[in-house]
């Protein structure tokens, strides 16, 4: 941090140099030193100049951001592989596609199908199914792991007691894991759950999750790997729990 | 040709009109089962999320992965979409994302730096010389302050956010983005100069 942060206030304003009035911008001096700072910023035009090449960088990089037409173009295979999982993806119905990089483990996830027989209860599946079959891409890093599909892991009674026993989070118990969690199932990464446990689901370590819904009175219940992040959640199955 | 090639689901939709259609349109046919949509909207936006990705990310082989996992996940997700925002404002902070939370997962104490990269070749304009030089002069910053700049001012997530996203304390974050701001400050002052030497 700085060392102008936290100068004696009745000693001589601090000097301002381009790190001071970065550190201005950025919120990081205190509020007497930071009032100090821009009283004198407004009678020097260097100053002023500085603040004006700050706030030009800012401008810049939102510009970045959204200016796509001066993108360079991405490296060829780079496209060409995300390209080619998400086209896996979107003919393979209960499997993740791993990277195909030696350097990782291999990654195995299953997702219920789509579709239950009754209203009350839809399991969440991962991607969209059309072929009967899955395939897989070449190589030992994609493998697949079935559950059954009409049943959700957890019964109900059991997830509604989960409504006012302790939240048991295991691995997520870790606020920023929780909330890269939350983010990737598409919830509010500091959003409220309103019951967990851990569990096994299919042989496997897992993680049941009771959340708000956006329809008033009802709930959505996961179950989701310990290593639930925000790019890969593992999620096992979904379904709408009614709170009434 | 390309990776449209001969295959559509659809019988009413021959190649050419698939490039008429909205990045919204694009989405919902993939939610609606269209197994190319989301490829192509992929394609459509490749460059910006490749850019995305490489300014948040520690090295070109972090970028690629974090952008194959941030492309799955809005691929799954896709039906989740609540139309808040553009589906490229949407994919973009998927992306910064991905890339972030890798970066908090694996954090590390040292400063790593990329390498710069080439940039693009078309015919400059004041535009592409200006996206180059800070594109460039953000590569040369350490990733972590670059990763707080990239989330503070360029997605516009608040210091809080990116604090919680990044694992880091808030005042972490206002210090790296002052001195990433300052560094970049420089590089667009040798802009300027060039500029007016010319």
């Amino acid at each position: 941090m700085d060392g102008h942060a936290g100068r004696d206030p009745d000693t001589d304003p601090p000097e301002l140099t381009a790190a001071v009035l970065a550190d201005l911008q950025a919120g990081l001096l205190d509020d007497a030193t930071a009032a100090r700072v821009r009283r004198r910023a407004r009678d020097d035009p260097e100053a002023a100049r500085t603040l004006a090449r700050f706030d030009a960088v800012r401008g810049e990089l939102a510009r970045l951001g959204t200016d796509a037409s001066s993108a360079p173009d991405a490296p060829p295979d780079v496209t060409a592989r995300v390209g080619a999982a998400l086209r896996a993806a979107s003919s393979t119905p209960v499997h993740r596609i791993a990277r195909p990089s030696l350097s990782r483990p291999q990654r195995v996830a299953v997702v219920g199908s789509l579709l239950a027989a009754t209203a009350a209860v839809v399991i969440g599946a991962v991607t969209l199914t059309r072929d009967p079959g899955p395939s897989f891409p070449a190589g030992p890093t994609a493998s697949r792991i079935t559950v059954a599909p009409e049943d959700f892991p957890i019964p109900e009674t059991e997830l509604r007691a989960l409504l006012s026993a302790p939240a048991e989070l295991g691995a997520l118990t870790d606020p920023q894991r929780l909330a890269s969690c939350l983010a990737g199932l598409g919830h509010s990464p500091g959003g409220p759950v309103l019951g967990a446990r851990t569990d096994r689901v299919a042989g496997r370590p897992a993680v049941v999750l009771v959340l708000p819904d956006d329809v008033p009175g009802q709930a959505t219940a996961v179950v989701v790997a310990p290593t639930c992040s925000a790019d890969d959640t593992g999620l096992l199955a979904r379904r709408s729990l009614n709170l009434s | 040709m390309g990776i449209f090639g001969a295959h559509r689901d659809g019988p009413d939709q021959p190649l050419g009109d698939a490039e008429l259609r909205s990045d919204a349109e694009l989405l919902a046919a993939h939610v609606r089962g269209d197994r190319y949509a989301f490829e192509e909207l992929f394609r459509r936006h490749h460059r910006q999320l490749y850019r995305l990705a490489k300014l948040t990310s520690r090295n070109p082989d972090d970028a690629a992965d974090a952008l194959q996992d941030a492309m799955l996940a809005a691929h799954r997700s896709a039906h989740r979409f609540r139309h808040d925002s553009t589906v490229s404002s949407w994919l973009y902070r998927i992306v910064v994302n991905a890339c972030l939370d890798r970066l908090r997962r694996n954090r590390v104490h040292s400063c790593e730096e990329l390498d710069e990269q080439a940039g693009p070749t078309a015919d400059p304009t004041g535009r592409l010389v200006t996206a180059l030089v800070v594109e460039r002069a953000l590569l040369g910053l350490p990733v972590e302050q670059r990763a707080a700049v990239v989330a503070v001012d360029m997605q516009g997530y608040t210091v809080a956010e990116t604090a919680l996203i990044l694992g880091v304390a808030e005042g972490t974050v206002k210090s790296r983005c002052s001195r990433a701001r300052a560094k970049l400050a420089g590089a667009l002052d040798g802009l300027a100069a060039g500029a007016t030497a010319g």
